[in-house]
């Protein structure tokens, strides 16, 4: 599957927030958008499976528009995980079978029953699937986000910064997890994030954004200092560590 | 419907499901029970096996057949489907709004609904009130009122709404509104009794505080009518709230239509707390106490929250009815009396321990 953006303009009312932002995910498995605050990351996503309508441009899924689908095709083929993780007074197991909606047509099937079971047993989560939300850490409130758009079964994830509220170890395995998702089942992940440098280490490709517009679009190898400084307005170095880019701030 | 294959987390979660269904029975149970003791309580007590008879086998054998069929079982149907649809809305209401404080009281919508029912009966003369017992008021055009009563807790659903999308208000914003409607729609009642001939004021009085004695078989019918397709409608929308219950967008990113869930689910919500008002007057907390106590025994999801906040909703209003018909024998309370005294301690109670959804 490709996710292909070509020339996405939304505002709102006056404020346009994307300018003509287009990119192709092409081969790579996780594409970043990276970007400072404002900048219109959380909106790219939104607009890539219309929680939000774009006034302009098109979103296509293999060549196929995004546009003409119902807002069940399109949570069959694209899952989004929001940023804000919600708890409640309800099991892990209940919250990742929600990932099933799109393909629920009343009540809960075997074939449902087993795609749950089957993500549970994968992400380790079987000690976990019988606990209540409200009990969980932020860690593992992400993790069943995660698990739930892995439910629904799309050929595409989108993450409004997946790793945002986690401490090192739980970033690492989200991160990795995501890498093995997209190789193993062919997924295609989009997602924003501010770590630069958790970013280049983790996904395949990057597209920065900077007012709403695409000002640099790049694989690992292709990253420079001067992109950062461009889109951040900070002099920062960029060491190569194991052929992985690092960016500290330049005195 | 689970098979307990070789999967541990599949079987575990078969039994934690079977646990839920097993308390939305017992829960049938009580309320069959439940019916039987309010149908043979009250001024006259009439013996178990005989009231067992009477509403098993329909022949007008026993002495008792009349308040059995005329009285008692009328109002302890009414009971039960005023609170089956109070507590359904309010369980409704709460994951519309994302507010764990919100019911059709206290959000302004059950003193709207009275208001326009006495509107109705007064300005429009859609009844006729005579204030000898029970049976204070007559509706004379029971959907006129109903239709009434239906938009004046439309307008303060609407208000609501709005304030809930526009100004994403939190719940305490909201709730302060809904004082602030309450007030202004009692206000509006009380301008309506000034008018009133002592006559008129003592039927309005008395229709402040809700009475499922008041309710005849055929405004039975119509609550039942109304209150049934509203429950079929929230129920075929249990995965929607499921999903709203994950926030607003993570349920839009699964394919639910969000704004019109939360319109309709708003709607049908007024729909049935008018319903209930427009026949046997206001009664509140229950709205908001039965969903309260079914989330701590069944959990929020809402495949069995529903079922249970309905149960919930009818054995809390038919026991309460029970408690006010005996209290004070052989004088009668209005059960809505019985249920405020009952739900201010309770509402503190949720205001202290955190209210937590």
């Amino acid at each position: 599957m490709t996710l292909n953006v070509e020339s996405l303009r939304f505002a709102y009312k006056e404020n346009t927030v994307l300018h003509d932002v287009s990119f192709s995910t092409g081969d790579a498995g996780i594409t970043a958008v990276l970007g400072p605050n404002g900048s219109g990351k959380t909106t790219l996503l939104r607009c890539i499976n219309r929680i939000l309508k774009p006034q302009g441009g098109r979103v296509l899924l293999d060549d196929k528009p995004v546009d003409k689908l119902t807002g069940k095709e399109i949570a069959k083929s694209i899952a989004y995980v929001a940023q804000k993780t919600y708890s409640g007074n309800i099991s892990v197991f209940d919250a990742i079978l929600l990932g099933r909606i799109p393909h629920i047509s009343a009540n809960v099937s075997d074939n449902d029953m087993a795609v749950t079971n089957d993500v549970i047993e994968r992400l380790d989560m079987v000690s976990l699937s019988l606990r209540m939300l409200n009990e969980l850490s932020g860690g593992e409130l992400q993790k069943v986000s995660i698990a739930r758009a892995l439910v629904q079964q799309t050929s595409l994830i989108l993450l409004d910064e997946p790793t945002a509220a986690l401490d090192l170890k739980n970033q690492i395995d989200i991160l990795k997890l995501l890498g093995e998702i997209t190789e193993k089942n062919q997924i295609k992940v989009l997602l924003s994030i501010h770590d630069l440098n958790t970013a280049f280490r983790y996904a395949d490709q990057f597209i920065f954004l900077k007012n709403g517009k695409v000002v640099g679009f790049s694989d690992r190898w292709g990253i420079t200092a001067g992109m950062i400084e461009n889109v951040y307005n900070v002099s920062v170095d960029l060491r190569w560590f194991d052929d992985i880019p690092v960016i500290t701030p330049a005195n | 419907m689970v098979s307990t294959e070789a999967s541990p987390t599949l079987s575990g979660y078969g039994h934690y499901v079977a646990l839920k269904r097993f308390i939305i029975i017992v829960q049938l149970f009580m309320l069959m029970v439940l019916i039987v003791i309010s149908v043979s309580l009250g001024s006259v007590n009439i013996p178990f096996f005989d009231t067992l008879n009477i509403l098993l086998t329909p022949k007008d054998i026993s002495r008792y057949h009349s308040i059995v069929l005329g009285v008692r079982l009328p109002q302890t149907l009414t009971a039960i489907v005023a609170g089956s649809g109070l507590a359904v809305s309010g369980a409704v209401m709460q994951i519309i709004l994302q507010n764990p404080l919100g019911s059709p009281f206290t959000l302004g919508l059950s003193n709207a609904a009275a208001f326009g029912a006495a509107f109705s009966v007064m300005i429009l003369g859609t009844g006729v009130m005579h204030s000898t017992g029970a049976d204070a008021i007559t509706i004379m055009a029971p959907y006129k009122t109903t239709l009434s009563a239906f938009s004046f807790s439309l307008i303060s659903a609407g208000i609501i709404l709005a304030l809930a999308r526009i100004k994403k208000a939190s719940p305490e914003v909201m709730l302060l509104t809904g004082v602030t409607l309450n007030s202004l729609f009692v206000a509006g009642t009380m301008f309506l009794q000034y008018f009133a001939d002592d006559v008129q004021l003592a039927a309005m009085v008395f229709w402040t505080f809700g009475d499922a004695g008041r309710a005849s078989w055929s405004e039975l019918g119509i609550m039942t009518v109304v209150t049934l397709a509203a429950i079929c409608y929230f129920l075929f929308n249990k995965w929607h709230y499921n999903a709203l219950n994950m926030g607003d967008e993570t349920a839009q990113g699964l394919g639910v239509p969000v704004d019109r869930v939360r319109m309709m689910g708003m709607v049908a919500a007024s729909l049935v707390t008018a319903v209930s008002i427009s026949f046997i007057g206001v009664i509140s907390f229950v709205g908001l106490v039965a969903p309260h106590i079914t989330r701590r025994l069944v959990g929020e999801d809402y495949r069995f929250f529903l079922p249970a906040s309905i149960l919930t909703g009818g054995l809390l209003l038919l026991s309460s009815d029970i408690v006010a018909r005996l209290i004070l024998a052989p004088r009668v309370l209005p059960v809505a009396i019985l249920t405020a005294f009952l739900g201010a301690p309770v509402f503190i109670y949720l205001l202290i321990t955190g209210y937590r959804r």
